[in-house]
């Protein structure tokens, strides 16, 4: 009994069988350029710097420090036309140079103390400014024995909630900023009877304020040395 | 689905889950570099109250009534004034009305009241300080007395009324206290 084997051939395999020429080609001809090369190599020569160059990058930081009671202490009790005076430093402690010092408030609390009433309330919210001493400040007297700047003046806590420029320009590597940072209850009729404050008042408000400075990196630099 | 199909699927998931980061990570690539710097305070303000209140009692912040029935001659009571805010005053406004209950009189008697500053009444028209007279009224009046007041301190007041035949009527005796009457506004730098 005779047996015959049909060889069947799929598509895929004819398109493989025609593919296998060119690939060959091209691996032939990789290998004669790469060794074409080696042969035709002849001399070379190269140099390095002994010593490595370092390179590092900059820090950009900025410190805060209280002088005096700073804000390491409660503010309490505040009557209107009562102003509160601290005092903190700003150290640009960084390597860097920085530049547009920026100040904000956040606020939590008596609504009363943060913003001016609107009608029919006529409350007037707290009241944050701040001033430059190109020395330090003496806490105990407020003194400033060399020149001040005005580089807040006061606003309420509900509009220093967005970024304040403070200083535009540059603050230098180690610049020690002094600041005053004053608090104030503006002066305001409200009269208590028989115990009982008015509708909208500014008694016996409390606040939370956090104080954030920003500084940003000193424009970047091209050097030609 | 086609095989070539499903490759077309797989390359456009592949490219939007390159391309996702890479949206969110250019914003953060371009930002500035910052020092940040902060610190919290807490700040709180003061109350200014003033009550009457019965002698020696804890105070509320109400009305004080005082009631009386006269009967053919003087009466006396003791009251307090209580500072009950956080901060001293320097003055204090009294409203005070009298208001007959029986109607047998066309109109009350008169009240006198007196404080004793620094001191306290031992026994009627007997102050141990100063006594200082307040003002008297037999229908209606508001005086302002100016009489520092510590926080938590005291005025002990005595009302007596003017000789007369029966009546009964009431006193009621308020306090006003107006930020004007707040120490004034300090300058505090430490």
């Amino acid at each position: 009994m005779a047996i015959t084997i049909e060889k069947v051939d799929t598509g895929d395999r004819k398109k493989r069988a025609a593919w296998r020429p060119i690939a060959l080609a091209v691996i032939g001809a990789s290998v004669l350029i790469t060794t074409g090369v080696g042969v035709f190599a002849t001399l070379s020569a190269s140099v390095n710097n002994v010593t490595p160059q370092a390179v590092n990058s900059g820090t950009l930081e900025l410190s805060l420090s209280d002088n005096g009671a700073g804000f390491s202490n409660q503010i309490a009790n505040l009557a209107p036309g009562d102003i509160v005076n601290r005092f903190v430093t700003l150290v640009n402690s960084g390597s860097l140079e920085g530049k547009d010092l920026t100040f904000s408030v956040a606020s939590t609390g008596s609504t009363a103390l943060i913003t001016d009433g609107a009608s029919p309330a006529t409350t007037k919210a707290l009241k944050v400014s701040v001033e430059r001493c190109t020395i330090a400040w003496t806490p105990s007297t407020g003194a400033c024995g060399g020149t001040t700047t005005t580089l807040l003046a006061p606003t309420t806590l509900a509009a220093a909630a967005s970024s304040q420029n403070l200083i535009s320009g540059a603050v230098d590597v180690a610049e020690e900023i002094y600041l005053l940072i004053k608090v104030e209850l503006p002066d305001q009729s409200e009269t208590t009877v028989n115990g009982v404050p008015p509708a909208f008042t500014v008694q016996g408000g409390a606040v939370d304020v956090t104080y954030t400075f920003i500084q940003s990196q000193r424009v970047a630099e091209t050097t030609n040395s | 689905m086609s095989t070539s199909r499903v490759r077309h699927h797989r390359s456009i998931v592949i490219l939007t889950l390159v391309a996702i980061p890479l949206l969110f990570s250019s914003p953060m690539v371009a930002a500035e570099h910052i020092a940040r710097s902060q610190d919290s305070v807490s700040i709180s303000s003061a109350t200014w109250r003033v009550v009457a209140t019965p002698e020696n009692t804890s105070p509320s912040n109400q009305v004080l009534v005082l009631t009386w029935t006269v009967n053919q001659g003087t009466a006396h009571q003791f009251f307090d004034i209580v500072n009950v805010g956080t901060i001293a005053v320097t003055s204090q406004t009294f409203h005070m009305t009298n208001v007959l209950t029986n109607g047998g009189n066309s109109k009350p008697p008169l009240v006198t009241f007196t404080a004793c500053l620094n001191g306290a009444w031992t026994a009627v028209d007997v102050c141990t300080g100063t006594a200082v007279e307040l003002g008297s009224t037999a229908t209606a009046f508001f005086s302002t007395v100016n009489t520092p007041l510590d926080v938590s301190g005291r005025i002990h007041v005595q009302a007596t009324t003017t000789p007369r035949g029966t009546s009964s009527y009431t006193t009621t005796v308020g306090i006003s206290i107006s930020s004007d009457q707040v120490r004034p506004g300090t300058t505090i730098s430490s």
